[in-house]
């Protein structure tokens, strides 16, 4: 009986431990919020970054990723959209890890461009995805649109939507609207088009700065 | 054929070793984690999942060599459980071989539980998306990837054999063991560097022969730039694996047999 009653002690002791613990993290918790130190920045090594990935640069490109989300929902939360120009560097980092990874030009062509405003940057990057993907015709398609919606700079867009036909699988109201947007004669309504399908390919939280970008072009604005 | 007692025995004994049963269990729930990775992503959810897979390989794999490797030659040479193993007829060189196959039947079995494992989750899982979220997967990849890690890591396996041939104690083994794999890793990235036209002006010529020495001198633990080629679903040419293949057995060779020929002299 004497036994039981040490084993429950213990149990006890270490519960009542347990919720301490507890508390006591709940504390440094928020302590460690209030005086959290930026970690994002705009600086970085490529060689750095590949000595640090070793043999593991896929997973390291993958993390730098869910830091480019963390920075959007961070920007968004904190209502400082100044943040959003680190996402710049972090789409680098990760392309430079991992040069063929989808997903960091995709997020170039819509949240780099239409929410954090650096169209050249989303272009450049796009340009790097279209001679490590050359199988792949919605970068050469897509940095073009960006040349024409956002920089007015049709002479690049056709320079960049030139190359679309040459790939392989590129559906044809896509070459349709690439050779509109060549032959100068595209509307409105086509880019309204092809925002609506881009919204299509990025995730439903990230959808702002090319809705407002749709919304802009219903409502006259250039 | 004394040796391939020793071998079984060598599996036995890592079978029955509770750090190899975590390995196990780790890489049997792999799958669990790179379908928690993948998920968080937007297209590249079949690149995900095999760069987890191959990190996760790379994990075990280091973790086997230093922690169960490692320690278990060394309790062999420094705590005088040789003495045991090495009476007639069981020679020196039986010794070695056969704690050297064991070893690689046990690293086998673990790259075979995570390839099976993953293989499962990629069934269950990246099956039931459609082709433009796999980012090329098939079902053979992941098998190409634990065969290329399984490789990689011979190279490493028989710089071991080599350093426990006249190392005097458990700490320096796996200093040198350590030393040896981080070199690997980022000497690669820093040569290329310095090897940039800008770089390479201001570099004196002996710095360059020395530079290049080294690198013929480590393991070019490469699987990295083929992991990544595999997780786009880009296929490797059988000329490419062939090479790869015979460079690592080749590279494992070399410093095996360096090993045996110091190990038949050392005072044990």
């Amino acid at each position: 009986m004497g036994q039981v009653k040490k084993q429950l002690a213990l149990l006890l002791s270490v519960s009542v431990l347990w919720l301490v613990l507890m508390q006591i993290r709940d504390g440094s918790h928020m302590f460690y919020e209030q005086n959290k130190a930026k970690s994002w920045a705009t600086e970085y090594s490529v060689l750095a970054d590949k000595v640090l990935a070793g043999a593991v640069p896929g997973i390291f490109s993958d993390f730098l990723i869910l830091d480019v989300f963390s920075i959007y929902y961070d920007a968004k939360l904190t209502g400082k959209p100044s943040e959003m120009k680190y996402i710049n560097t972090y789409l680098n980092r990760a392309q430079s890890l991992d040069p063929k990874f989808f997903d960091v030009y995709r997020l170039a062509s819509s949240i780099l461009a239409y929410d954090v405003n650096m169209p050249e940057e989303a272009i450049e990057l796009l340009r790097k995805g279209m001679v490590q993907r050359p199988e792949i015709w919605e970068f050469p398609f897509f940095a073009g649109f960006l040349a024409h919606d956002l920089l007015k700079d049709d002479r690049l867009a056709y320079e960049l939507m030139a190359s679309v036909s040459e790939r392989k699988n590129t559906p044809v109201i896509v070459l349709t609207l690439a050779s509109r947007f060549l032959e100068s004669s595209s509307t409105k309504e086509d880019a309204i088009l092809f925002l609506k399908g881009l919204l299509q390919l990025v995730p439903k939280a990230n959808r702002e700065g090319i809705k407002r970008r749709i919304g802009e072009l219903k409502h006259g604005k250039e | 054929m004394l040796w391939t007692k020793l071998a079984h025995l060598t599996l036995f004994e890592l079978w029955q070793n509770r750090t190899f049963k975590t390995l196990l269990t780790v890489a049997l729930l792999t799958p669990l984690l790179a379908v928690g990775l993948s998920s968080l992503f937007l297209y590249d959810i079949g690149k995900v999942y095999v760069d987890v897979v191959a990190a996760m390989a790379q994990l075990l794999a280091v973790v086997f060599l230093i922690f169960l490797v490692v320690t278990l030659l060394s309790r062999d040479i420094f705590d005088r459980v040789v003495y045991v193993f090495l009476t007639p007829p069981m020679s020196r060189r039986d010794y070695y071989i056969g704690r050297f196959s064991g070893i690689v039947a046990a690293f086998m079995l673990l790259l075979l539980v995570l390839l099976l494992s993953s293989s499962l989750g990629a069934w269950l899982y990246l099956d039931g998306l459609s082709d433009m979220y796999q980012s090329g997967y098939k079902w053979n990849y992941l098998g190409q990837l634990v065969f290329f890690n399984f490789f990689q890591y011979i190279s490493i396996l028989g710089f071991i054999f080599f350093v426990v041939s006249w190392s005097s104690g458990n700490a320096e083994t796996m200093l040198f063991t350590l030393a040896m794999l981080i070199f690997s890793w980022i000497f690669p990235p820093v040569l290329a560097a310095l090897q940039s036209p800008d770089v390479m002006k201001d570099t004196p010529e002996f710095v360059v022969y020395l530079l290049q020495w080294i690198y013929d001198a480590i393991p070019h633990l490469r699987g990295s730039d083929i992991t990544i080629s595999i997780a786009h679903g880009v296929n490797i040419d059988i000329q490419n694996i062939i090479l790869y293949v015979a460079e690592h057995v080749v590279y494992g060779l070399i410093f095996f047999l360096l090993g045996l020929a110091i190990f038949k002299r050392r005072d044990l």
